[in-house]
Order: C-alpha cells, then structure tokens, then sequence
C-alpha cells in the first residue's frame, strides 16, 4: 500500500515534525519504536547514522545437534531461541541487524508448521544470522541448502526418477526472479538441477550415527547418485547445472537483484520502488550482493524521508509488542510460554509463517480477529496505575508524535491511565509504521 | 459518547444501489435485473432484521432465468458451510467401495460392515446421520474428485484446494467469491470457524472474520483498560462520523469494521450460547464446530459462507482403524447437531454443508495405516441438495505408477457446481477457468 489516503487522509496529518521523522526512522530500521533510542537522537540524520550499524548480528547461544531421534529437545524453539531472539528485539541492541534478520527470514521463509524438527529451525535462524548484514548471494546458496529448506520445499523428495518441483517454483517465484520471469518449463529443469539433496537423518539401525557419516548431522548433503546429472536448458542457457550452479545462475540474472532490492525498498521505506529506482537499486545490488551497500543505497534515497514514507505501512504483530515491551517493563509473570500463546492467537509465531510467502502483510494484516486480538499484547505488562509509572502521554510512549487532532483529543479525554494506553495502542496511528 | 448505534451505523446503511450492482458477478441476467430494481425503486437501505432483504431479485418470481439456480431459496438467502477433512481424509473408508478389489489392497484398514447405499458403495458404519440422509435424497456424493498432476505435500495440496486457481495470489476460491458479492459491505459475510481465517476465505476487496469459539472476536482487552463493551465504544470513535465507510482508508475501515464485527457476534452469539450448551460437545472438536457454525446461519448474523477448519486431524498413517472411526464419529455427530439447529431454526433449506480435504489416501494400505493419496470423495449434504452419486469412483484396479487412484472430476468442477448451482455466482471468473458443473441441487 502506498501513502495514499482516500475520504479519511483529513484524519492523519501529512507533514511532519522532526520528532516523528527520527520516530520513523527508528521504526523503519528497528523493530518496534525503541523509545529510549529515539529520546537520544536530536535530528534525522543523527538517528540514521545510529541506526545504521552493521557490526555482525549477535548469534544465538549455541546448541548441541541431538545426537538421535529421541534426544530432540522439542523445546528449544519456545523456550530458549524465541525468548532470546525477542529479547535482542526488544532491548535495542544491533537494531538494524534484528530488522534484516527478520527481513530475510521472511524472504527465505520455512515453516515449522512442517519444518517440525527444532534443531533444524534453531540452524536455520543461525545460517540467517550469519549473513544478514554480509551477503545476499551467500544467505542464499547457504539457506537452499539448508535442512530446514530441504524439508520445508522438499528438496529432499528431489530426486533423479522422482523429480519435485516445489523448491525450483518458489526459488524463483519468491526468492530471486519474481513471477513472469520464467516458464513452466525453466521449472522442470531447475528442479532436475536441484535433484540429489537430503538430510542427514540418524541413522536407523545404527545407535548413535548419521546415515552419512562425513556430513553434519541433521545438515544437507548431496548425493550424486540422485541427481540428474544430465543438460538443462534454463532460462535461456544449456548447462549441466547442479544446485549451487543453478543459484549463480539466478543470482547472475538481471531481474534477482531488481526484485530482491524491490522488497527490501518496501521494508524499509514503505512504498514501492518504481520501476527506475529499483533497476538503480538492483543493478548496484547485483555486483557483490553487499547488503550493507544496498541498505545505504536505500537510505540514502530521498523517499526514506519522505512525507509519503511516514506512516506508510501496516504495523505488524510483531512491531506491535516489540513496541510494548520497548515501552513497558514486562509482567514479572510473563515467561516464555505467555509469549508463545499471544502469537498463536494472533497467527503470527515467529518461524512458523503460514505459507512459503512468509507472514501477511499490509491489508491482510488488518483482519479484525488479529485487530482485536492485538489488545493482548498489552498484557504483556501491567496496569500502568498500579505501577505507578504511568506515562504522562501515552500516544508519546508508544512512538507516536504527531497524531490527528481526533486521536489526540479521544485519547486525551480519558484520565485512567489504563484506558487512555489502550486507546492510543488501538489509534489508527499505532496500526500504521 | 458511547453512542450504541456508533459503530454499526455505516456497516447498516450501505446496502445501496452500489452494493446491488456490486453484486454483478451475478450470471447473465442476473445483475441487469438487479441494476434495474435499483433504477426503478430508488435507493434500498436496510435498518435491522434481514439485510440480505436488499439483494433480492425481482425478477426471480418470474420464473426460472437462464443461468440462475431455480431451487425455492432466493440466491441471497442461501448460505454454504465448508468443512475441511484437514490432514487428508481416506475416503475409500468413508465412502466404502464393495469390491473385491477394495478388500484386497486394504489388508488391515477396510471397513468390515459398512451401511450399504447401493450395490457398489456403502458408507462407513459411524455415518449413521449421512445415511440416513442419504436415505431421504438429501446427500450428494461426489466421486473421484482430484487433480491432474497431484501433489503429495499437504501444503501444496492444501493451496490449491485452498486456492481453487493456479496462480492465486494468495487468494482463497471463497474470498473472492465474497470480494465479488459483498466485498466490504457486510462484515460477517465470510465467517471461519478455527486457528485463524482459512486462506480459503481471503479475498482482495472483503472481509474474513476468523472466530475459534463462540466467544465470537472475545477480547484480549486486559482488564485494567476498560470493560470491553465499553472499551468498544470509545475506540470505534477513531471513525470519522461523516465518511461512509466504502470511502475509508484501510485502517479506519479495519477499526469500524473490528468493532463492529465484535458487537455483531457477541449480540448474535448471546442467544446460542444455550443451544450449544445444550447439546454439549467440545467446542473446538469438528463436530463443536459444525454446532457453531449451523447456529451462525442459523442466527441474525447470517453469515454467507461459514468455513470449518484446523482441530481435527485426518492424517491417519497409523492405528487408521480406531482413530477413522473417531473421526467419522465426529463428523456424523457435527451433522447430526447441525442439521437439528438448522431445522430448529427452519433454516435447512437455504443452507448446504460440503466437506473437502487437501487429498486422498494411497489405495493401498501401510500396515494398519494409509499414505498420502490423490483422489478423493465428497459430500454435499442439506435439503435442497439433489441426493445421489455424482462424479465417477476410480477406478481401483487402474491404479497410477505409486499406487494412487486416477482422479475422474477435477476437484474445481465441486466448486464449480456449488458457486454457480447454490451460490449463483460465476465459475469461470472466480476460478479463472471453465470446469464442468454437476447439478448437485434441486430444481
């Protein structure tokens, strides 16, 4: 969606202070509103420049690979990994890093719903860790191989006699290329170039070993004997293409860069690249898939300032409590579990996305189950009376500057300061970023 | 303030000539004749009571008009309720084959007394709703229903049969069926009964309330910010009072809309919570489902399509014997209470109940259990259904190289059938494709 506001425009204001643009930017590059962060920073160009940290991401604490079927620790996602990951979300630290961590990963995405293996998630979030601020070119290669990729597109049902097309669909249609870029055909033989790869599995007489000795347990591994050695004609070059091969080539295209720069443009700016500025963007990109040369780029680029970028997309779930916690200290009773059960109800836990697209976003985020279930995050803390820390201006502690004089008067009407929060959470303000 | 009318006031009075003719997916006729009801008689607003009272078509007294259903029913007054066999429904032991043949691939799972339908097919022994049913002529079976080149993931099976178009856009058969009906005039037009709106029911230009029980949206308003009725009101004052709501911009449009569907539902709801109390179950079990979901349509919310899914699971790979039979008990329960509701209500006749699943299961059994299939039977179950067999079975003995039966109606032909027979809606463009139909209902 774009800026662009019909009959109700009159209700949100168009221009803006500079305390609403260092809001922005901290939104945009951050996760949530990071309200401490932002007090400190005095102008916009001071806020990007402390937003723009490339030092690598923190990695999560380390994990021992299960030595068996039995030995899998079925908690590891919820109660270690997401609170972790959370924490690092909300408390500010590496905030670019959280954002394109949180990027890629919807950009790339796998699903527990199917990937149902913890560790294999846990590797996956880690692979994605490593290079979301490096490159692109390697993420990918890395992530097409990874487990949790071979379950959740089913490249480890790829085989010789049996090919499956499902990764080769999606690769391009979601992860490179884009629609319209390829045939039918060209996914045909991209999924024989991608043929031959399983998962190293325990192995099933032997106690205690993996099927494939000389590979990490539970990772990738390549098995020549499955795959399609054969030529493949694929987009438009005949080559006897194999999966790392098959990914130069679509890194190699001219549309992967366009495409890839495309969506991370809409991230973080808001609005969609025209057709000029993504070409500009993908080309730059293109040349060694530098994501810290392509965040640059994006943020050098007059719209990330733009009126029409203010308050350009929808808040999401997540932006929503990483916002509250940043806002609030938590319930001391709030654990890991609370926190696996607020993202259940609203249909957005973190790794587990509904489909190979990755989460909603923008309209579909506006389904009224998750508008009116996104109250719940509130409770994530206390009432702010008991605690005695109620904020003075609760449109303020939630990032929110310059509202329409609607929102201000309807949630300034109200002295309970229960209610006057939960009025500027449900502000139409708060529902945008 | 808190004025009660508040938040339904621009969801009431919307129903205009624009809603009328929105409505133009109507086949052929359909729309010109709604089109000029509205030119004639002026602007129709409905306040209260029936507001599909403003859909109906004049013409349709006439006599039947080519292309529209000709059942007792008005098209406007009609709801479908889907129930999604999640996992992948073995239907060779639901709608039990005869054969020999069957008895053979089917070493440990076949069904021993299956209640006999004809001399080819009978249904499994817990569907003693359904056969009886069946028995009156109010059960359509529809066989062999499947798709070329199927896919044995349930993901991808569960798209397309979600999707109901190649190349959806993540769109569902269903949301854009309600984007060409209603589209944002009717908050509760498109109803989903589990974890979250089915992508079934996502459109582009409508709305898909997802609910999981009879709390309706419930509120996870804490306790400290307000009581949520009140809470409610106050927040629905976000909406400028003096733009329509067709004219809003997506959030003030989705806050109107959430506090709307809120009070709708928990005032709709209220009066059912003693049915369902009464007759209960569980109410995140199939059949506590099918319960609520006969009680929407039932009720003043009259939701157009309530969709089933997510609690149950169909995926039966192992100790199929048992655990089948549980879950034919629950769906022959769920109809049972859902018939009773809606005849309670005398709402059975403008209401059908269809099943779907991502797939069938392989032909041959797996040591007391079934793998991933292909083709598959359904039902389409209700009083105005012209009960029967439709379709053709697979054929057991032409089996595809794994083992899978040969799919013989293209599962979009279902859908088809129900969008353009009960629904009166125009197949080729919402599926984006031509598929024969069957003409499940009567006339």
């Amino acid at each position: 969606m774009s800026g662009c506001w019909s009959a109700g425009s009159r209700t949100i204001p168009t221009t803006y202070s500079q305390r609403e643009r260092v809001a922005h930017v901290v939104r945009r590059l951050g996760i949530g509103a990071h309200p401490a962060l932002a007090a400190e920073l005095p102008d916009v160009a001071a806020a990007t420049s402390a937003m723009l940290d490339f030092s690598p991401p923190q990695l999560p604490p380390d994990v021992k690979a299960p030595r068996d079927w039995d030995s899998i620790d079925y908690d590891l996602v919820w109660q270690r990994l997401v609170p972790w990951w959370m924490e690092r979300i909300a408390s500010g630290r590496q905030p670019l890093a959280e954002r394109l961590v949180w990027f890629w990963q919807d950009l790339l995405a796998v699903s527990g719903e199917k990937v149902d293996n913890p560790y294999i998630l846990w590797q996956y979030h880690d692979t994605v860790r490593r290079h979301a601020l490096g490159s692109f070119a390697d993420l990918l290669h890395a992530v097409s191989t990874s487990a949790a990729m071979l379950q959740y597109l089913d490249g480890q049902q790829n085989a010789i006699d049996a090919p499956n097309e499902n990764f080769a669909r999606e690769v391009m249609e979601l992860h490179t290329i884009g629609l319209g870029e390829y045939t039918q055909a060209d996914v045909a033989e991209l999924a024989r170039a991608t043929s031959g790869w399983v998962v190293n599995y325990p192995h099933p007489e032997k106690k205690g070993r993996f099927e494939y000795r000389d590979a990490p347990p539970w990772s990738g591994v390549f098995l020549p004997d499955r795959h399609d050695a054969g030529y493949k004609s694929f987009l438009g070059t005949t080559d006897r293409y194999d999966l790392p091969g098959a990914i130069e080539r679509l890194l190699e295209h001219p549309s992967t860069g366009r495409a890839v720069a495309a969506k991370l443009y809409h991230e973080l700016v808001g609005l969609e690249a025209d057709a000029a500025t993504a070409e500009r963007l993908g080309t730059r990109f293109a040349r060694d898939y530098g994501v810290r040369g392509l965040v640059e780029d994006i943020t050098d680029d007059p719209a990330f300032l733009s009126d029409a970028a203010v308050r350009s997309r929808i808040r999401s779930p997540l932006e929503k409590a990483a916002t509250v916690m940043q806002a609030f200290p938590l319930r001391d009773d709030f654990d890991a579990t609370s926190l696996f059960w607020m993202f259940d109800k609203l249909n957005y836990l973190p790794l587990h996305p509904p489909n190979p697209a990755g989460f909603p976003k923008g309209v579909d985020l506006l389904d009224p189950a998750r508008i009116m279930g996104s109250f719940e995050l509130l409770s994530m803390v206390d009432d702010p009376e008991e605690r005695g820390d109620a904020p003075a201006d609760p449109l303020a502690a939630l990032g929110l500057f310059d509202v329409s004089e609607q929102t201000r008067e309807l949630v300034g009407r109200f002295t309970r300061p229960g209610l006057a929060l939960g009025l500027a959470f449900g502000s139409p303000e708060f529902q945008l970023v | 303030m808190t004025d009660d009318t508040r938040d339904l006031r621009d969801l009431d009075h919307v129903a205009t000539c624009g809603l009328v003719t929105r409505r133009n997916f109507l086949a052929g006729m359909g729309s010109f004749v709604a089109v000029m009801a509205c030119a004639g008689t002026g602007i129709a607003v409905f306040k209260g009571g029936n507001p599909d009272a403003a859909y109906a078509i004049p013409g349709a007294a006439a006599g039947p008009l080519p292309g529209l259903p000709r059942g007792g029913v008005d098209v406007a007054d009609r709801s479908l309720i889907v129930v999604e066999l999640g996992g992948g429904n073995d239907s060779l032991s639901t709608i039990v084959p005869l054969s020999g043949r069957y008895r053979d691939l089917r070493p440990t799972t076949a069904i021993e007394d299956p209640r006999l339908l004809d001399d080819e097919i009978g249904l499994h022994p817990a569907l003693g709703t359904i056969a009886q049913m069946y028995d009156a002529g109010e059960v359509a079976i529809v066989e062999g229903l499947g798709m070329a080149k199927a896919d044995l993931s349930h993901f991808v099976s569960m798209r397309r049969w979600w999707d109901g178009a190649p190349e959806s856009d993540n769109t569902g058969w269903l949301g854009r069926y309600l984007d060409a009906s209603v589209g944002y005039e009717r908050v509760l037009a498109g109803i989903s009964i589990g974890p979250g709106p089915s992508p079934a029911m996502l459109g582009r230009a409508s709305y898909v309330v997802g609910i999981s029980d009879a709390s309706g949206l419930g509120s996870g308003i804490p306790w400290w910010v307000d009581d949520p009725r009140d809470f409610l009101g106050i927040w629905s004052g976000f909406v400028p009072a003096d733009v329509p709501v067709s004219e809003l911009d997506p959030v003030h449009k989705a806050i109107a809309a959430t506090a709307s569907a809120q009070r709708q539902l928990a005032d709709g709801l209220t009066p059912l919570q003693q049915t369902l109390e009464r007759i209960e179950v569980d109410a995140y079990s199939l059949e506590g489902q099918l319960a609520l979901a006969a009680a929407l349509v039932a009720s003043d919310i009259r939701p157009q399509v309530v969709y089933v899914h997510g609690n149950v699971d169909f995926d039966t790979h192992e100790d199929q014997v048992a655990r089948h039979a549980e879950l034919m008990a629950q769906l022959d329960r769920g109809i049972s209470h859902a018939r009773d509701i809606l005849a309670a209500a005398g709402a059975a006749e403008r209401t059908v109940i269809m099943t779907t699943s991502e797939f069938g299961r392989r032909a041959a059994d797996n040591e007391g259990g079934t793998d991933h299939g292909t083709a598959a039977s359904h039902f389409v179950l209700g009083p105005s259904v012209a009960g029967g067999r439709y379709g053709e079975s697979p054929d057991l003995r032409r089996l595809d190289p794994d083992g899978n039966l040969v799919h013989t109606v293209d599962y979009r032909s279902l859908y088809a059938s129900i969008l353009a027979g009960w629904l009166g809606a125009s197949p080729d463009e919402l599926l984006r494709a031509r598929y024969e139909t069957l003409d499940l209902f009567r006339t």
